[in-house]
């Protein structure tokens, strides 16, 4: 099984073959492919996959994929007692049509307190391309995913992040820009975008329970400033980059606090090759996390 | 928590979707029969024995008798046919000299015509597995362009279909942003880039719908693909 994740023009892969003693990780790596010219954005998915598939020695090449968030449209809706008409009536209310002609929307429940639904817009050429390409290549794609929500589906099975009441996953993003994703009892509480910069930082955007972001990012100023230990906003954080930002990863982990986990996949699965991993330089693969939805680790 | 997968049918997701697309069945397809290859190595007969050696020609007699006597008609293979199609609209895109013209999907035939720029390059192409496929097939010029046109076997329904089953088809496939679809009540006109006239073609296979219409797709000079489907058969 190969999974393979997005990160602007950067694409890491993780092969493993499942083993008795759970998923056995053969090969890992990452390519850079710039897109040369976007109306072709099926020939581009095309001359990625293929190099990839190239690289790794699979017999029949199944995979999953994670697109790069900025890829994706999100925004949220009302959605009382999850009635499916009364949701349908606020997204022809809150969502374009020109715009529904070329992005396909798909809708998630929130915690039931916030009666919101996530959207998440993908465009249709997006989908298209990986359709025709799985068929060129005949290979199949077992799923896709996107950014921070393949890596909370890692957690969950690498982890167990779902053993906690809470859990915080923490992606560490260029020029300080962050995404949180906190999830609580099994819900999705709230998805934000914090710009941790300066002594307050700034909140970009937030999805969800405004109060819960809030009480994330004072944790994280009080962290950094050393002024606590652990954070109380969520009962375990799991913290990963895609972006190579690993000084601050660095910072955050060295802090030694309390409830604080990198998110590895190659700090928990087992590998064929008695490599020395890097924790943090392949930390990035935490994004490859919905290859393994479903799967006993 | 959920868990995503835009495989899945866009819209409320209530479950984790176990969707996927799987191509590995084109992997595992047989490969065409070749004609069996004449004896490629010489072996010393001065150490055969006239046994053997008499057993040899009576075999041969017998497998030219089988094969005067019963020639192998091609078979019809709705899915190999359909797979040969889109196979050479997705390769129109990617081939720099050979192009998909265009496909008529008849009731006992498809008929699929590619162009190209060099003669060599359609030499080249039928040299290659299409011959091996004992499909016929003719090469001609016109207008300083060289085209071959190859006959794929093909079942059509000849009662024909409903046209309604093509308007619902249309509103489950993913297309991209740049199609068109004009629809009166005996014709289904789709605009559109190759990916739109394949997602539509395979989910009319999928719906058990390809062989009830008489249909052709056309590559326009814009790049663009154009599909017609008839409701009657002609």
């Amino acid at each position: 099984m190969l999974a393979i994740s997005q990160s602007g023009t950067t694409y890491h892969y993780l092969n493993w073959i499942p083993s008795e003693r759970g998923p056995l990780v053969t090969q890992h790596g990452s390519i850079q492919k710039e897109v040369e010219n976007p109306d072709h954005i099926d020939q581009y998915y095309y001359d990625v996959l293929d190099e990839i598939f190239s690289k790794v020695d699979n017999g029949d090449p199944i995979c999953t994929f994670s697109l790069d968030r900025n890829h994706v449209l999100f925004s949220t809706c009302f959605a009382e007692d999850n009635n499916p008409e009364l949701i349908d009536w606020h997204l022809t209310q809150a969502l374009d049509g020109k715009l529904k002609e070329v992005v396909d929307y798909y809708h998630y429940p929130m915690a039931q307190e916030s009666g919101k639904m996530l959207n998440i817009g993908v465009p249709k050429n997006i989908r298209q391309s990986f359709q025709s390409n799985m068929r060129l290549l005949k290979s199949k794609l077992n799923g896709i995913s996107v950014g921070i929500f393949s890596a909370e589906t890692g957690a969950r099975q690498w982890m167990q992040a779902d053993k906690h009441e809470s859990y915080l996953i923490w992606k560490i993003g260029k020029k300080k820009m962050d995404e949180l994703l906190l999830i609580q009892n099994g819900s999705l509480v709230t998805y934000f975008s914090f710009h941790r910069s300066g002594k307050k930082g700034k909140m970009m955007w937030q999805f969800g329970d405004g109060t819960a972001a809030n009480l994330i990012i004072q944790d994280i100023l009080k962290v950094k400033s050393e002024k606590s230990t652990k954070f109380s906003s969520a009962k375990q954080v799991f913290i990963y980059t895609s972006d190579g930002n690993i000084k601050d990863i660095k910072f955050f982990h060295q802090l030694n606090l309390e409830n604080l986990t990198l998110l590895n996949p190659l700090m928990v699965l087992e590998s064929t090759e008695n490599e020395k991993v890097h924790e943090y330089n392949t930390l990035p693969l935490a994004e490859t996390g919905n290859a393994f939805r479903g799967v006993d680790v | 928590m959920f868990d995503l997968n835009f495989i899945a049918e866009p819209g409320i997701q209530t479950e984790s979707s176990e969707a996927s697309w799987s191509f590995l069945h084109k992997r595992k397809e047989p490969e065409p029969e070749t004609a069996p290859e004449s004896i490629s190595t010489k072996p010393n007969r001065a150490k055969l024995s006239w046994k053997y050696y008499a057993v040899g020609v009576i075999a041969i007699i017998i497998l030219a008798g089988i094969g005067i006597f019963n020639q192998p008609k091609p078979t019809v293979s709705p899915d190999m046919v359909l797979n040969q199609v889109i196979d050479l609209i997705v390769e129109s895109g990617y081939m720099k000299d050979l192009q998909l013209a265009d496909a008529y999907f008849e009731s006992d035939n498809v008929r699929v015509t590619i162009s190209a720029g060099e003669l060599s390059s359609l030499h080249n192409f039928t040299r290659g597995y299409r011959k091996e496929d004992k499909i016929p097939y003719e090469i001609f010029r016109r207008n300083e362009t060289n085209y071959v046109s190859l006959k794929f076997p093909w079942e059509g329904d000849k009662n024909g279909g409903d046209i309604k089953a093509l308007k619902s088809l249309a509103a489950k496939t993913v297309f991209s942003n740049k199609i068109n679809i004009n629809f009166t009540d005996n014709e289904f006109e789709l605009h559109g880039r190759s990916t739109d006239i394949i997602s539509y073609l395979l989910q009319m296979a999928d719906n058990g719908l390809i062989q009830k219409f008489t249909l052709s797709v056309h590559h326009l000079e814009s790049g663009r693909f154009y599909l017609k489907v008839l409701a009657k058969k002609a």
